[in-house]
């Protein structure tokens, strides 16, 4: 199964990567605030039909 | 206009691409669902195959499944995104020529791929079945895609990204990776290519690809558009924005390793099975998570659900993606796969994952976007709740009868008498058992086909009725770093960064691809050992059964089960396939598994059977290849095949490369005299039902010991 | 009620204001409490695009706060402010030293990456250990996950390490410890296996296992975190600011510069920040935090009135008599910021019993290493690496905080305010039940049964200067019963004699104002001038509505209640039948030392009273419980207080400790059964480090889940 040698580190490279986007995003405040970003994308105001 | 603060800006959103990929959507979807029946009715009906070589089952499949997943999805994810991404990133698209370049071009590729398919272009892998330099297409209108939808967010003026965009994020990385590891192939000419992989390897690497084409390409972006639109459509908020991220967070790190469970019992080592089937069952937590999430975000506005149509389609496919998350987990233990592996339950549960999960999330949000770009009024809500019930009723009478059949069609395979026999020794028998079932689910794609159509009038009639719309003027405030805006310099350093990354994997993955040819099979096992690679006839047969299809309705890998084993032989060995590029171990058998079918029959049997199967199966289903009679086999690009195939680790002498059309011929010469000898025509020594024969001969046959 | 009146914001304009509250010259944050929808969001973000100068707005709704940045040339913070009251909303500046959001947004990011790390690695690395279960290819993916394990044994691992270094520096075992050495222990024997190329490796367990702990943890923190309700604490962080009595007239300062003996000014729903002596003729107040009375009080000038009382009248000039933080409310404040569980007697005991579990384990790892390393010694790694696993002093770390954090902040929510989590032992310990009568089972609020009319203007003033100061239910009955008047005289010399009455001189005179044991069967007190008396004051008092109700359920619940009081004995038994008391569970005519001498005759017993009047008898019991007096007083003697009228309190101070000790046994009992099986599994080989590193975080997790559902009852 010598493929594995491929796909293993293929997959701890997209992991790895997945994590270093994880830790760009609590380092930048992405993951401060939980409540308040699910009612900001209402009610826009300029999406009336 | 300077607003009265310098991080206040007023922009205008570009709609018109969204607008662009909505029309490109309802007219592929049209395609797509217009194949689908075609295909459904061909399988309930075999006479739909009009006799046709471009119309016929094996061709028309991948052509459906192409533009369901990538005209039909594919045109609505992008609609979604650039519309959603825009708002939720309070900035214009990057760049309005990528947006155009992005649209034409895989609008171009889908008509290549429209063009190509029926015409018998194919790579013989599933979902990725498209030639090279449609591959490269969408490669490259895949970067244009990420580069636009990357540099997007490096301007963008909202602090925080919202949990869809770190959805949309890992598609567009994800699908990249997958795809170019799974397309890794050598061309042999214009519109042929060998995979670099082959048997075994070939077969993970394709399910790699295969689920997590599902997992990113129809999940992902999927649930960060269902996390925009849901609770846009019924205003209020996500029951728990803090449940979505740890969602995203936890299905991105678990589903990349659930390939496997599409090659349960085959010859994959145990302990890769094994696992696969563990990560798919650990799926299920965070997929039901995202589910609740979004059922639970209609808390208190359930009453929508009776009024609003948008409402209904959006709860309606958040409940089949539970359903499906479930059974998918399901179907990945061992002993469920046993049973549905091959069958029509696979095919059921994909349906009800695209038809009520897709599907609904698409029309929803189709019947959310068209009145609000065109700033008008939906032109009808009962049509609309017309086409929901008709779509909902088509998906249940689709998915019911193919869990049926499948479940029929299964354990029917598996039933012994007592003694030890197959209670049903001939194939026939379950595809007869189940036919009544082909044509509910026919019905149930006409009806989800019908309301599809109804949908179809109702926008049209809404935009025909729609003011000429001005694009609107939004105020927008930058919540991000001031210095960042006003220098510029992170913006760019932000380019800098993706492009970087992206070259960098690139970089990456084609030195690997160059290298593993390499490093291939003789690794693994020594070349000394234990299987002939094929003749050139047999080659040039087995690329007419990948242009054909065939590997859509049999298999060729027999597993460890003793209902199997008395049905077709000896269980198929990692070996056997170890020179087939591609692997065709199929994932389907409306008809038998063909691992061992080789000396089985004589020569004049299989040319009887693919001319009109009637003749030796009274009740076959299986279409008629009649072309294959008057076809000339193309000797001369052996020579090349075999070239490209050797450099790929097959060991073919030099000998056998330089003169592999006269060995095909000759080779070809002996076929036709011996279907003259019993009794069948005579000079078809250059047809292509020659090498077909010759290659259903090898079948089983080239272990240089035999199996016991 | 008038309407509030629009907030002057402009003390937040001035220098001193600004570095105490701006974050830089630029930014400020605010508490707003009420966003609840995206309209408010909306609203309130929205107001960049309207108002010049302001750069952003940024509402962070599960704080409550808002964080605004301006242009300081174009905008004042008091403009912002305004507009944000505009908006329907009231802003609370925050202090910067008071925005410990900052810094728990810090902590919160390192344990989430730290977290993230745990799991990313933990996750990859259970891939690779469970693909070699089935089967796999066991060099290849062993050596990913030694990799893999790098970063956990130390980035992950760190606060073990640090923890139970720091807590061996104090000679104590800390639960980080076997955590730590399991981990290095776990690696340094795994990678040597590795070499040797055994398979019997655990970076899985190990690393899956510090993950699981991460997250309790995290879990725990965040759960202790929510007792700091932020309603509680805003209440006292309104307090940073006062008007001050200056040259032209009342000016805004910061609390720091309030002295003793200042003249300030606050308005109509503004908490007193300070004692204060009324300088205004008259005005009404709410005790509501002091006596659990909502309904105003009326104070007259010259009556010192408490800090945390809130003003009902449209304004009230007061001279300060104590600072905040010397008075009760203040000291009540600083109780409910700085919680902490450190000096609980149960903790402590927890603790101990946690190090004597943890102690008891190490010896038990050790031992067993010494005497088993001659028959295996790599089995006695094993086994004792699993023992250092399986062992939890879960119950005793984390479960009997827990349950005393819960258990106050339920008493808060039934309305006890209590010294310390201290009381919940105490009150397990409690038989009898001594109630106090006037005020305690009777009503706070007593009537003055003689006329006015008959009692001539220059007693009443007497009488109303000699009781401006106290806070007994005979002086709110007078004040009730006389009209106001302009001129009240002075009062020299002035005493309140607790359970007694009170004395002061007037014109010269000695007045003085004592509870009488007089012969009708009503409470009275007499007037007496210059040790001659002039006459009676008779009050009517009613049973409060819960008294009876609520004893009757105490005794069912096998307490024994008895009634003490300082009336007259037909007075008392009277109102003792009413409640249900047998005639030898009646105790009249008490003085405060008698009924201090019948508490500690009934010991263990629980006090409940009046916390001046009763003081003495509430510090000679078990536990002494105030229902009214005034919480700075009250919670000198008395080690609960209760907000709310009534005594049902009473039950439900008892209910929560036998809730929270019922808890803290059963955590300890399931604990105690765990630790010595598992243990002696693991030391009798039935459990490897992986089987351990499973059972441990399930164990912690059922005693966190347990100790949560069942406070939420």
């Amino acid at each position: 199964m010598n493929i594995l040698y491929l796909m293993i580190p293929l997959s701890l490279l997209l992991g790895f990567g997945f994590i270093a986007g994880f830790i760009w995003s609590v380092r930048s405040g992405q993951l401060d605030d939980t409540e308040t970003p699910a009612y900001r994308i209402l009610d826009e105001g300029e999406e009336q039909p | 206009m300077k607003a009265v603060n310098s991080l206040v800006e007023d922009i205008y959103y570009d709609d018109d691409i969204v607008k662009k990929f909505i029309l490109a959507t309802l007219v592929f979807a049209g395609v797509a669902l217009a194949a689908g029946v075609m295909v459904a009715l061909q399988l309930a009906f075999w006479p739909m195959n009009l006799n046709s070589e471009w119309l016929s089952f094996g061709r028309l499949r991948p052509l459906h499944t192409n533009a369901a997943i990538f005209a039909f999805a594919g045109n609505a994810i992008f609609a979604g995104i650039y519309h959603s991404s825009q708002r939720l990133l309070k900035a214009r698209l990057f760049s309005d020529f990528l947006s155009r370049v992005h649209f034409w071009g895989w609008q171009a590729i889908i008509v290549a791929a429209a063009i190509t398919l029926p015409l018998g272009y194919s790579h013989g892998k599933e979902y990725a079945e498209l030639e090279w330099p449609i591959d490269i297409a969408i490669t490259l209108i895949w970067v244009v895609f990420a580069v636009n939808f990357f540099g997007t967010l490096a301007k963008r003026r909202e602090k925080h990204m919202y949990v869809a965009l770190w959805f949309y994020i890992a598609t567009i990385i994800t699908v990249a990776l997958l795809h170019v590891i799974n397309s890794a192939e050598i061309p042999v000419s214009a519109f042929k290519s060998y995979p670099v992989y082959a048997g075994i390897q070939d077969a993970m690497v394709q399910w790699w690809y295969g689920h997590n084409a599902v997992a990113f390409f129809l999940t992902t972006p999927f649930l960060g558009l269902m996390y925009y639109y849901l609770p846009k459509a019924a205003n209020r908020p996500v029951y728990s924005y803090r449940l979505s991220i740890i969602h995203f967070w936890a299905l991105v790190f678990i589903y990349i390793w659930a390939g496997p469970h599409h090659l349960l019992y085959t010859s994959l080592p145990e302990w890769a099975q094994t696992l696969g089937m563990v990560f798919s069952i650990m799926l299920w937590a965070p997929s039901w998570g995202g589910m609740i999430n979004g059922l639970l975000t209609l808390r208190g506005a359930w009453h929508l659900l009776r009024t609003d149509p948008i409402i209904k389609f959006f709860a309606t496919a958040v409940t089949f993606y539970g359903m499906a998350t479930f059974e998918g987990p399901l179907l990945s233990i061992k002993s469920v796969s046993s049973v549905g592996h091959y069958t029509d339950w696979i095919v059921g549960h994909v349906h009800g994952g695209t038809l009520g999960w897709n599907g609904f999330m698409i029309f929803g949000m189709l019947y959310y976007l068209v009145p609000r770009l065109w700033k008008t009024e939906l032109y009808s809500v009962k049509l609309a709740t017309a086409h929901f019930w008709t779509g909902f009723l088509g998906t249940i009478a689709y998915y019911l009868s193919m869990v049926v059949a499948g479940i029929t069609q299964g354990l029917m395979w598996q039933a012994m008498t007592p003694d030890g026999r197959l209670m049903y020794p001939d194939f026939i028998e379950t595809v007869t058992r189940i036919l009544p079932l082909y044509w509910v689910r026919a019905f149930g794609g006409i009806l989800y086909l019908a309301g599809f159509l109804l949908m179809v009038y109702n926008l049209y009639r809404t935009i025909k009725g729609a003011p000429v719309s001005v694009p609107e003027k939004v105020r927008v405030v930058n919540t991000r770093d001031v210095t960042a805006v006003e220098t510029g310099h992170r913006g760019l350093e932000g380019a800098v960064t993706v492009f970087s990354v992206l070259t960098f994997l690139a970089v990456l993955v084609g030195s690997v691809i160059e290298i593993y040819p390499t490093l291939a099979l003789h690794k693994y096992l020594p070349p000394s050992a234990q299987v002939e690679p094929y003749t050139p006839l047999e080659l040039a047969g087995r690329d007419l059964y990948i242009r054909e299809g065939c590997y859509l309705c049999h298999s060729q890998q027999i597993r460890p089960l003793a209902s199997e084993v008395l049905r077709y032989g000896s269980p198929s060995t990692a070996e056997e396939s170890m020179y087939d590029h591609p692997f065709q171990w199929g994932s389907k058998r409306t008809g038998p598994d063909l691992a061992r079918v080789g000396k089985k029959y004589p020569d004049l049997w299989h040319y009887r059977h693919m001319l009109n199967p009637r003749v030796v199966t009274p009740q076959s289903i299986m279409p008629n290849y009649i072309w294959l009679a008057t076809n000339d086999t193309d000797f001369l690009v052996l020579r090349k095949k075999f070239s490209v195939l050797k450099n790929m680790g097959t060991p073919y002498s030099d000998d056998q490369v330089a003169n592999a059309d006269i060995h095909a011929e000759k080779q070809a010469k002996e076929i036709a005299k011996s279907l003259e000898a019993q009794g069948g025509p005579s000079g078809l020594e250059r047809k292509e039902i020659v090498a077909m024969i010759a290659y259903l001969q090898a079948l089983g046959q080239k272990a240089k010991e035999t199996p016991k | 009620m008038t309407l509030p009146q629009p907030v002057d914001f402009s003390f937040l304009d001035q220098d001193e204001f600004k570095t105490k509250y701006a974050v830089d010259s630029a930014a400020m944050n605010f508490y707003v409490e009420g966003i609840r929808c995206e309209k408010c969001v909306r609203k309130l973000e929205g107001m960049v695009g309207t108002l010049a100068g302001l750069r952003r707005l940024r509402v962070e709704m599960g704080k409550s706060l808002v964080h605004v940045e301006v242009d300081p040339s174009l905008l004042a913070f008091s403009t912002v402010a305004s507009a944000i009251e505009q908006q329907g909303f009231r802003p609370i500046p925050l202090a910067k030293e008071d925005d410990f959001f900052t810094l728990q947004r810090r902590e919160d990011r390192s344990d989430l990456m730290r977290l993230a790390a745990a799991a990313g690695c933990a996750g990859n690395i259970m891939t690779f250990a469970f693909a070699t279960y089935f089967g796999g290819p066991f060099a290849l993916f062993a050596g990913l996950s030694f990799l893999l394990y790098l970063p956990v044994v130390t980035y992950v691992a760190w606060p073990f390490y640090r923890g139970a270094w720091q807590a061996l520096r104090q000679m104590r075992i800390s639960i980080d410890l076997p955590m730590a050495v399991a981990s290095l222990l776990g690696f340094g024997f795994s990678s040597f296996e590795l070499i040797q190329g055994r398979s019997d490796i655990y970076f899985d367990s190990l690393s899956g296992f510090l993950f699981l702990i991460l997250l309790a943890r995290l879990v725990q923190k965040r759960l202790q975190r929510k007792f700091l309700s932020a309603s509680e604490l805003m209440e006292g962080l309104a307090l940073g600011r006062v008007r001050i009595l200056a040259m032209v007239g009342f000016e805004w300062r910061t609390l720091e510069n309030l002295r003793i003996g200042d003249s300030f000014l606050v308005t109509e729903s503004e908490t007193l920040p300070a004692d204060g002596e009324l300088q205004s003729p008259q005005a009404y107040f709410s005790l509501a935090w002091l006596s659990g009375e909502a309904k105003p009080k009326l104070f007259l000038k010259g009556a010192v009135i408490p800090a945390g009382a809130r003003l009902i009248s449209p304004e009230a000039r007061l001279t300060a008599r104590k600072m905040l933080s010397e008075t009760g409310f203040g000291k009540i404040l600083q109780q409910v910021q700085k919680f902490s569980l450190s000096d609980n007697q149960t903790v402590q005991i927890s603790d101990r019993l946690a190090q004597w579990l943890l102690g008891t384990v190490f010896l038990c790892a050790i031992t067993f290493l010494i005497f088993y390393w001659p028959v295996s010694a790599v089995e006695a790694l094993r086994r004792a690496i699993s023992l250092l696993i399986v062992a939890c002093p879960c119950a005793m770390a984390f479960g009997t905080p827990l349950a005393l954090a819960f258990s106050l902040k339920r008493a808060r929510q039934l309305g006890l305010i209590t010294r310390d989590a201290k009381v919940f032992a105490a009150a397990q310990q409690v038989k009898t039940l001594c109630f106090d009568k006037t005020g305690t089972l009777t009503d706070l609020e007593s009537c003055l049964l003689d006329k006015p009319a008959e009692i001539s203007p220059l007693q009443q003033k007497i009488i109303l200067s000699l009781e401006n100061a106290s806070l007994h239910p005979m002086a709110f009955a007078f004040r009730k019963a006389f009209s106001p008047f302009e001129d009240l005289p002075a009062v020299e010399d002035f005493q309140e004699l607790p359970g007694v009455g009170v004395v002061g001189r007037i014109f010269g005179k000695n007045y003085e104002l004592r509870k009488h044991l007089c012969s009708s069967n009503e409470t009275s007190c007499a007037l007496f001038e210059d040790g001659h008396w002039q006459r009676d004051f008779h009050f009517s008092s009613t049973l409060k509505p819960t008294s009876k109700a609520t004893l009757e359920h105490l005794r069912l619940r096998g307490y024994k209640p008895i009634l003490l009081s300082g009336d007259r004995r037909a007075i008392a038994t009277k109102t003792g039948q009413a409640l249900g008391f047998q005639p030898e569970e009646i105790f009249a005519e008490l003085s405060p030392i008698d009924k201090a001498h019948l508490v500690t005759r009934y010991a263990p017993a629980m006090m409940v009273g009046d916390g001046v009047n009763d003081s003495l008898a509430m510090m000679r019991a078990t536990v002494g419980v105030a229902v009214s007096g005034g919480v700075e007083a009250a919670l000198k003697s008395a080690a609960v207080y209760l907000v709310e009228p009534g005594i049902q309190g009473v039950a439900a101070l008892l209910d929560v400790s036998e809730t929270a000790y019922a808890l803290i046994r059963q955590n300890l009992l399931i604990s105690l059964i765990y630790n010595v099986s598992a243990g002696s599994l693991a030391l009798l080989g039935y459990i490897n480090p992986f089987v351990a590193a499973i059972l441990m975080p399930i164990s912690s997790g059922l005693i966190l889940l347990n100790t949560w559902l069942r406070s939420r009852q």
